[in-house]
């Protein structure tokens, strides 16, 4: 088999905390061997040089993503999602289940990730869909979707809110050990709101709802998930009262993960002060009290992981008076620089950001990634920690635009990503 | 007119937020002017300039008032209102306004029912947006014609004492008012039920009470606010019963603000919820009348202050 090897190139892992030079070599699957530079010597390997500037990292792992194909072929499909995952330096990456028809069905699964797998490009995981259409009515198929292959059951972009049916999908998915997802609010209170409740949206005239409706039903969730005992994980997670619910229950060893997103780190709702639609999002923008909380959780470890929270919405959704425009933002291709941003404003150790894009989700998922050692898949990604760049929506690999980052100045580039052993970007 | 100056440096007129004291100071000053004139106001101020009227919600007095305002000065008008347009077909705005601008209006008066709409709109047209109604965040005319009519009663602004009654949650009226009293120096008080009371509001730099007799105390003027039952669920308050035995502004609970105290509401009144009937009829202690008076003079100085922007900037 043909092998490559990466010469005298640091290597920063999220999960071992190596930060040195290293040589790399690795076949067309896996990782053979990791040594001191320049210790590894056969011309018939592969030579790869990279530049002084340059790292490598586990391949990025993102935890929520949303695929608008099948079903809104108009506002992206699979090719651009998955190429712009590569370009991302997301080498595996979870879908939400909200495309049309949903995915509730195994064959669903089983159609999604043939067409996925067949672009040779990121892994796509998929999270089954928690009840049947994403009503919330009735409990889907679940353990034919786990044969199917499905990492997780979520309702996608809702709650999963109807007490007995949470109780019953927390309590049935302890049998098939796989973690329940939840999307955080109270459909009464959040209905028709587009902002966070706060001086804010009085002044803007923004119907608002209070940033506590995230913890209410993260406290009902925690009473049902040391009931049943099951694997419990909070998606995007903004506030400081979510936070420390999850703070709380991890402190009584449920098994309760949470990631967060990068607009909950970057931005605050004052953003929203022009109307501008593309920081309309859900969950809405917090206040700055919220912001630093989320922040500050990221270091002392509440959240498990960053996820990109990629929500592609085409031009015509956002086109729209503030009330009636689409939530959501595209993620991927600013995951990287938005987390090692933290480390340039000097929030977070290097390797602790790494970790939270690349083993700290691996763990929530239980993958056997995340982490560069010998033996495990070669998946990795390398990176100019340096080079800077500006977010320009209309250049991502998307047929949409709308990123919450427009115009924002990033540091940090992907130079190359590997899956697998093998090049896709 | 050429030598009338508001200070004002925008071709759209979005809401009161950030305006200066100098051009709410000129719009009131000119509006007095226009009003005296109210038998004899036509100019060619607008002469070979079209004036639309998009309205995206049901409005008597504000469309019409914009309508006389811009005959008035001579302008060619037309009137859209959602229910005879295409916007029911499912337009959307962008594309309803695409569509008039491509007719080369220079002011389109937009009322909308979403918050931030108007501010939208300027960013995709060529003609001045003049927001009449956004939502829940601003009406400036009703704001600047509110103050013109204080103004005309003989009434400094500065350090007067002003309180908003009723449902602040859902008022864009309340806000403009807050922001323009404010500048001006008014001690502004919001009164209400907590339900109908936005968060934070305080620090717009208001007073909140939750009891009528306490929030009347001592004031000038006292502004009654509709309820606004097309934005609200019907779980606001219990009933429209206990809302005027709580909230509802009558001859007697008047007598707790100060002598001569006045009394404005923005129409169209719920006679028998938030105000008396009686009440609202008597015009010793009542402006309603002069407030619709004064709205057409104050669109007049708007739309002036507006076409001279036009002329300075986008020469």
């Amino acid at each position: 088999m043909k092998k490559t090897l990466f010469q005298n190139i640091r290597i920063i892992d999220g999960n071992l905390n190596i930060h040195s030079n290293k040589d790399l070599l690795i076949d067309e699957n896996s990782i053979l061997e990791i040594s001191e530079p320049f210790s590894i010597k056969n011309p018939d390997y592969k030579l790869i040089k990279t530049s002084e500037a340059s790292f490598i990292i586990p391949g990025i792992i993102d935890l929520r993503v949303e695929s608008r194909d099948p079903g809104s072929l108009h506002t992206d499909n699979l090719e651009t999602l998955l190429k712009s995952a590569a370009k991302s330096g997301v080498t595996t990456m979870a879908c939400l289940p909200n495309t049309k028809p949903v995915i509730d069905d195994p064959s669903m699964v089983e159609s999604l990730s043939l067409r996925a797998q067949n672009f040779n490009l990121t892994k796509l995981l998929i999270y089954g869909a928690a009840s049947i259409g994403l009503n919330d009515e009735k409990m889907s198929e679940l353990g034919l979707l786990k044969q199917a292959g499905v990492v997780g059951f979520t309702n996608a972009n809702k709650p999963i809110y109807n007490p007995l049916l949470m109780k019953r999908i927390l309590s049935y998915s302890t049998m098939l050990d796989l973690p329940v997802i939840q999307h955080a609010d109270i459909p009464e209170l959040s209905m028709d709101t587009e902002a966070t409740e706060s001086e804010n949206s009085t002044r803007l005239g923004l119907r608002g709802v209070p940033s506590i409706t995230e913890a209410m039903l993260i406290e009902r969730d925690l009473h049902l998930v040391k009931l049943t005992n099951s694997r419990y994980h909070v998606s995007h997670v903004s506030t400081k009262e979510g936070l420390q619910a999850i703070e709380r229950a991890k402190n009584d060893g449920l098994k309760v993960t949470c990631d967060t997103s990068p607009p909950y780190f970057m931005l605050n709702d004052l953003s929203l002060s022009n109307y501008d639609t593309r920081y309309k999002l859900s969950p809405p923008l917090r206040s700055d009290e919220d912001r630093k909380f989320v922040e500050q959780s990221l270091k002392n470890g509440i959240i498990d992981a960053i996820s990109s929270d990629h929500s592609p919405q085409n031009r015509d959704s956002k086109l729209l008076p503030f009330a009636q425009a689409k939530p959501g933002s595209l993620g991927l291709e600013t995951l990287f620089s938005t987390t090692l941003s933290l480390v340039n404003s000097g929030k977070l150790p290097i390797e602790k950001a790494i970790h939270l894009i690349t083993y700290g989700p691996a763990k929530v998922l239980n993958l056997n990634l995340g982490t560069i050692s010998k033996g495990r898949p070669a998946d990795f990604t390398v990176i100019d920690p340096d080079k800077s760049w500006i977010v320009k929506g209309e250049s991502m690999n998307s047929l949409s635009s709308n990123t919450c980052f427009e115009k924002m100045p990033m540091q940090g580039v992907i130079l190359s990503c590997w899956k697998n052993g093998r090049k896709i970007f | 007119m050429d030598n009338f100056n508001y200070y004002f440096d925008n071709i759209h007129l979005l809401g009161i937020q950030g305006m200066n004291k100098n051009t709410i100071q000129s719009i009131l000053e000119r509006a007095q002017y226009f009003n005296q004139k109210k038998k004899n106001r036509k100019n060619k101020i607008l002469k070979d300039n079209l004036v639309i009227n998009l309205f995206f919600e049901n409005s008597t007095r504000t469309k019409a008032s914009f309508e006389i305002a811009a005959k008035s000065m001579s302008a060619d008008i037309l009137n859209i209102s959602v229910s005879s347009s295409s916007i029911k077909k499912g337009e959307t705005l962008i594309d309803t306004a695409a569509t008039l601008n491509a007719m080369h209006p220079d002011f389109l008066i937009l009322r909308h029912p979403n918050s931030g709409a108007a501010e939208m709109l300027s960013k995709h047209v060529e003609c001045s947006i003049i927001n009449a109604g956004d939502g829940r965040h601003e009406h400036p005319t009703q704001a600047l014609l509110d103050a013109a009519v204080i103004k005309e009663e003989g009434i400094n602004l500065e350090g007067l004492k002003i309180a908003i009654c009723g449902d602040i949650l859902n008022s864009r009226v309340a806000r403009s008012n807050i922001y323009l009293l404010t500048t001006m120096g008014a001690q502004v008080s919001v009164i209400g039920p907590p339900t109908l009371i936005p968060k934070d509001i305080e620090r717009m730099g208001v007073k909140v009470f939750n009891d009528l007799n306490s929030g009347l105390k001592s004031s000038d003027i006292i502004m009654i606010l509709r309820l606004q039952n097309e934005r609200m669920d019907g779980t606001e308050t219990p009933s429209k019963r206990e809302y005027y035995s709580f909230f509802g502004i009558n001859e007697n609970n008047l007598k707790l603000a100060k002598k001569n105290a006045l009394v404005m509401h923005p129409g169209p009144m719920n006679r028998g919820v938030e105000i008396a009937s009686l009440l609202a009829d008597n015009n010793e202690i009542s402006l309603v009348k002069k407030q619709v008076e004064m709205g057409v003079s104050v669109r007049i100085a708007c739309l002036e202050m507006l076409k001279l922007s036009r002329n300075k900037l986008l020469k």
